[in-house]
């Protein structure tokens, strides 16, 4: 018996070695040859690789594209991995949504559609090049009203970089599962001009960033502490630190009246709120529509996990839990971008119709399941 | 009189271990010199005589398999030398090799034309990458022009030892095998103590560099025996270099805007200070400069945190002599040029000390990749 158990043992060790092995990627911490990234002379044969300097922290420009965040994020064609740089901008169209292939859109989303598309299709970061001011927005849609002044304009009123989000820590020691701030935050949100322990962002890293994804494969977000916008570690009110009016319970009407509210009708989307615990009410049915419960977790619409169950997650989890989990501003949108008006995740011009068509296409009834019809 | 004889039989041993010996070249004359070209009738060196009755030109000299024992230090083998992982375990010295540039790598070498040991090369061309002629303090290279028009020579106008104002490698360095290199005695190869130097009394005759010179030329080198390089910590950003006789100042002869004090890092040009992030890799600053990155734990996963590891060398103000500690003061943890490559050639593209591709980020495992003595947060 008591080699039997040693063997359980040896086994599980083996299963352990080999799923490490076989999963290079499983922590966001950079992994790779340094030359994937850096160089150390801004040469190569005798030529710069970048005429008009180098770039800061060594980074190799492995793309024309100035900026280094970008350059290096950047890709030619249609892959969105290379080299084990989760890439955000092709020049070549992804495949959306992922089918697991390498050109598949990562959970972010693409600038693709961006300079393709248009403006509504992704964040205009102004320090990617052939990018301007977003035609339609003159700031922030929700922004913060405390953050108008010119100081605070390249983060909360418009994203003049990638710093304007993120927070490069690429070599900290995220040994996880849950990543926070030892490990540089999730997906290194945090602010690059005021970092705080409060603002920075906490989660569980899909190692190939959702290039595959499943409802046991992929990223696992924090929910809110709180409704009222405020800093938590949460994504949702990360995003409010430049969409705040946007987000919250409070609501202020047009005339700047402050209008409680956490029940419906509501004035806002209920990004921080759980779903519903009660099975009388269509989000009780999450991913399930007819169904007696929840069904399993649909990255299509994903939900976070109240801060209380994500810190002690160990893995992602494909349950989820009406009264536990909550909508978030991921939930519909794709920060980076999409192929969809308001970076949408799904097409919520063409596949969303009332008790009509393919309700699978259209990630809103993946909560609201009673509209999809039958 | 007992007592005498024991002390003459120990300064007699002191003078016959050559690791204790003075760089200054000692050993049979035969070693370098045939006096007619010929013994028993026989032609002694194939093309000779050569000048100074030596055995050959430069290269034919310094052709050899290193033992540990030898009196002449080998830069070029004719079989493929035992290098290891780091250059610090097998037969090559302290400058690396040329055996792997001869055999057709250019990436693994100076392509250097004296004695057909190299051609062109062919990715770089004539002009070294980085050339900045204004690093030029001590002789101008390449006689200052914007670009080259000859290859690179061991010695001389184009070359890295001897003067530059000798087109001739022979002549650049005339007089130096057997002068006296340290006539102030002070230990440190540095001129006469006064400033002046001449080819004999510069660290491997490097003309106007100093340095403590290892006597077996970093045979298997270890924390306690090794060259000890001369470095300055740069404090002010002049965009030459604060100090001439560095060994990081003789790379910039030839690559200065590799080494140029100008747009170094970005936080300077920000913020009036220097750091992170940085724009070139800092060679001439103190790892303790950027403290709590994990610099101070020198030489990560290659020994006890301040252990000096010949592997990857940092520099000093040799006001210490020879080091085994590094104290981080700033004075003596300094990055190098020659920190991350070997000068003659290695096995591995940019004549690196080690192989870059065994530098994976994240791996767990640091222990074959150089880059992570200084980065030990990185592996």
């Amino acid at each position: 018996m008591r080699a039997r158990k040693k063997n359980k043992f040896i086994v599980l060790g083996y299963l352990l070695i080999v799923f490490l092995w076989m999963n290079p990627g499983a922590w966001a911490r950079v992994h790779g040859v340094c030359s994937n990234c850096h160089t150390m002379h801004n040469s190569q044969n005798g030529e710069a690789l970048k005429a008009s300097g180098p770039n800061k922290y060594l980074l190799d420009p492995v793309s024309s594209f100035s900026d280094p965040c970008v350059a290096c994020h950047s890709n030619s064609g249609p892959e969105t991995i290379v080299d084990g740089i989760p890439i955000v901008l092709n020049l070549q169209e992804p495949t959306y949504p992922t089918d697991g292939s390498s050109t598949g859109t990562l959970a972010g989303g693409n600038f693709y559609w961006l300079l393709t598309k248009g403006d509504a299709y992704g964040h205009n970061v102004l320090a990617i090049d052939g990018v301007s001011q977003d035609a339609n927005l003159s700031e922030a849609p929700g922004m913060p009203l405390a953050a108008s002044g010119d100081n605070c304009a390249d983060c909360h009123k418009r994203v003049a970089k990638c710093e304007s989000c993120h927070k490069p820590a690429h070599h900290a020691s995220d040994t996880g599962p849950v990543v926070g701030k030892e490990g540089g935050w999730y997906r290194f949100l945090n602010s690059s001009y005021h970092p705080s322990d409060s603002t920075g962002v906490i989660g569980i890293e899909d190692s190939d960033w959702e290039q595959t994804v499943s409802a046991t494969d992929h990223n696992e977000y924090m929910g809110c502490d709180n409704m009222y916008g405020n800093d938590d570690n949460s994504m949702s009110n990360y995003c409010a630190g430049c969409h705040q009016r946007f987000h919250g319970i409070l609501y202020v009407d047009t005339n700047g009246q402050v209008v409680a509210d956490n029940h419906s009708p509501w004035f806002l989307h209920p990004a921080h709120v759980p779903l519903p615990d009660d099975p009388n009410k269509e989000y009780y049915y999450y991913n399930n529509p007819g169904g007696s419960g929840p069904g399993n977790y649909n990255p299509l619409a994903p939900v976070a996990r109240d801060p209380n169950v994500l810190t002690s997650m160990t893995a992602p989890s494909s349950i989820v839990t009406p009264g536990s989990d909550q909508v978030m501003c991921l939930s519909c949108h794709r920060p980076h971008g999409s192929p969809y008006p308001d970076m949408l995740r799904w097409d919520y011009l063409n596949n969303c119709v009332a008790s009509q068509g393919d309700k699978s296409k259209c990630g809103c009834f993946v909560c609201h399941t009673t509209k999809g019809g039958d | 009189m007992k007592k005498y004889f024991w002390l003459v039989a120990f300064l007699a041993a002191v003078l016959i271990i050559p690791q204790w010996a003075m760089a200054r070249v000692q050993g049979p004359c035969s070693d370098c010199h045939t006096m007619h070209n010929s013994q028993n009738a026989a032609t002694v060196v194939t093309g000779g005589p050569y000048r100074a009755l030596t055995k050959g030109d430069c290269v034919g000299c310094h052709t050899g398999t290193n033992t540990g024992s030898n009196n002449i230090p080998y830069v070029l083998d004719t079989t493929e030398p035992s290098y290891g992982t780091f250059g610090i375990s097998g037969n090559t010295l302290a400058g690396g090799n040329f055996y792997w540039v001869k055999n057709g790598d250019d990436t693994a070498g100076h392509n250097v034309a004296t004695g057909n040991l190299a051609g062109q090369d062919g990715n770089i061309g004539l002009t070294p990458p980085g050339w900045n002629p204004n690093f030029d303090a001590n002789g101008a290279v390449a006689n200052g022009s914007s670009t080259w028009s000859q290859q690179l020579t061991c010695a001389g106008t184009y070359g890295c030892h001897g003067k530059h104002d000798e087109v001739d490698d022979f002549a650049a360095i005339r007089g130096a095998h057997h002068g006296k290199d340290d006539p102030d005695g002070n230990g440190i190869v540095d001129g006469d103590g006064s400033g002046n130097y001449t080819v004999a009394t510069s660290f491997r005759f490097l003309y106007g560099i100093k340095g403590i010179e290892d006597s077996d030329w970093e045979y298997q080198p270890t924390s306690t025996q090794h060259n000890q390089y001369y470095a300055v910590n740069r404090t002010s950003l002049d965009i030459s270099a604060a100090d001439s006789h560095t060994i990081n100042y003789l790379c910039a002869e030839c690559h200065g805007d590799f080494h140029s004090g100008s747009n170094v890092s970005y936080k300077y040009d920000n913020y009036g200070s220097v750091g992170s992030p940085w724009l070139r890799h800092p060679s001439d600053f103190a790892l303790s400069s950027a403290s709590g990155q994990g610099y101070t734990n020198y030489p990560g996963p290659f020994g006890n945190a301040g252990t000096y590891w010949p592997g990857a060398p940092v520099g000093s103000d040799l006001s210490n002599g020879v080091i085994s500690t590094v104290q981080f003061t700033g004075n003596d943890d300094i990055v190098l040029c020659i920190s991350c490559h070997r000068a003659h050639g290695s096995p591995n593209a940019d004549l690196l000390r080690w192989s870059y591709s065994n530098c994976q980020a994240s791996s767990g495992n640091g222990s074959q990749c150089g880059c992570f003595a200084c980065h030990t947060n990185k592996y």
